[in-house]
């Protein structure tokens, strides 16, 4: 582009040579901007229920507004609105569903439920342009879940999992997902 | 790419209006010797399979058709009780057609009312502040895309995941739901939408937004 300009204008001075630079380049870098300014990504935080709706596991990074009422209230309610939003996706849905892995976004962010065949919830909150969220979630099943917790003679299965080790790497695999990295921690 | 169904909903959360657009029917025959390997039970006057899903007849799906002859409310066209049928060994081998069970009128309004408190649970639980309800709802093989007026009208589309062009249609809809619905002087706010005109408007609209989808991709 500079290239084009050196060679269509003969008499460059200074001042002319700024205004075309406004008008022709910087636009281009400006449109090339965009998209890094929309990859912020981030994962609020994650809810790990049982089967029968107790709350195992809550975590949160970077969540900036609080629902206003206490966890236990909270995750009563969250767990009541996945059961029922559930019952409603199979219901309305025209075809069979094959796996248990479903999301919605509003504006401002995206909700991700995987369900695996246990009946185990995990549901994490990410921002609206998080990619990959179904591999980390079934991740975080296979590798964290099962190697800490089911794997753990010490941890209940039916119980709120209190294993510090199973924190520490969970906490790190949410850390080191692409989706999680591009903000500053 | 195909666009299935359209819900509209009140204000106060009602159904006023749904058009199911294009619903893919699934149908599994199968013949069957005795003893039934698969486990039915009736289900709201309907037989349903409870137990032993096996090609592609899934929990959940209904006896539409015994050797051909049609099952309503789990009598055969006949008139003979279709459980009895099934039980008496005599008319083995047999031949049993299911289908996905399709949503009644009574289930479509049941289920347009649960959406209303999930949409505003979605904003309640976000981690951001000032987030509105939901936009877009994604499960493996379909999507369904919902706009909010600033009246509190709510337009559901449920379609393909891969179909394009859904928010233009959306506001396709408000468009025509303003022209054809609000400007009736004998529509009444918040009563079932029934007006000829936006229903052929609508199935136009439908229709090209499903072309205009593929000729995107």
């Amino acid at each position: 582009m500079t290239g084009l300009i050196r060679r269509t204008f003969v008499a460059l001075d200074e001042e002319i040579f700024k205004s075309l630079y406004v008008a022709l380049i910087r636009p281009h870098l400006e449109y090339a901007n965009q998209p890094r300014r929309h990859c912020e990504m981030t994962i609020y935080n994650l809810y790990l229920f049982d089967r029968d709706g107790q709350l195992l596991y809550y975590a949160e990074w970077t969540r900036k507004k609080q629902s206003g009422m206490t966890k236990d209230e909270e995750a009563k309610l969250m767990y009541g609105m996945i059961f029922s939003m559930k019952s409603f996706v199979t219901k309305v849905s025209p075809v069979d569903l094959r796996e248990g892995y479903m999301s919605y976004a509003t504006n401002k962010y995206c909700l991700n439920l995987y369900e695996t065949p246990s009946k185990l919830k995990f549901v994490l909150n990410t921002d609206t342009h998080a990619q990959g969220i179904k591999e980390l979630l079934h991740q975080l099943y296979t590798q964290v879940y099962v190697e800490y917790v089911v794997f753990n003679p010490l941890c209940s299965l039916n119980k709120p999992i209190e294993s510090e080790l199973f924190a520490t790497k969970l906490d790190e695999v949410v850390k080191q997902s692409p989706a999680y990295a591009s903000r500053p921690a | 790419m195909t666009i299935n169904s359209v819900y509209i909903l009140s204000k106060s959360g009602g159904l006023i209006y749904q058009h199911d657009h294009n619903i893919p029917t699934l149908e599994h025959e199968k013949t069957f010797s005795f003893p039934l390997e698969i486990k039915l039970e009736l289900q709201n006057r309907n037989v349903v399979v409870s137990y032993g899903q096996r090609d592609g007849i899934k929990v959940g799906h209904q006896l539409a058709a015994i050797n051909g002859v049609k099952v309503t409310t789990a009598q055969l066209e006949d008139g003979r009780d279709a459980m009895q049928v099934l039980a008496d060994e005599a008319n083995y081998p047999i031949n049993l057609k299911f289908t996905r069970p399709k949503l009644t009128t009574n289930e479509k309004i049941f289920q347009a009312s649960m959406f209303y408190p999930l949409y505003a649970l979605a904003s309640q639980f976000s981690p951001e502040p000032k987030s509105s309800g939901i936009e877009v709802l994604e499960a493996d093989n379909f999507r369904m895309n919902c706009l909010q007026t600033l009246t509190g009208v709510k337009f559901m589309v449920i379609s393909d995941p891969k179909q394009s062009g859904i928010d233009g249609l959306l506001h396709r809809i408000y468009e025509l739901y303003a022209d054809f619905a609000l400007k009736n002087p004998f529509y009444s706010l918040e009563m079932p939408i029934r007006c000829e005109l936006f229903d052929e408007h609508m199935k136009s609209a439908l229709e090209h937004s499903e072309k205009l989808g593929i000729s995107n991709v």
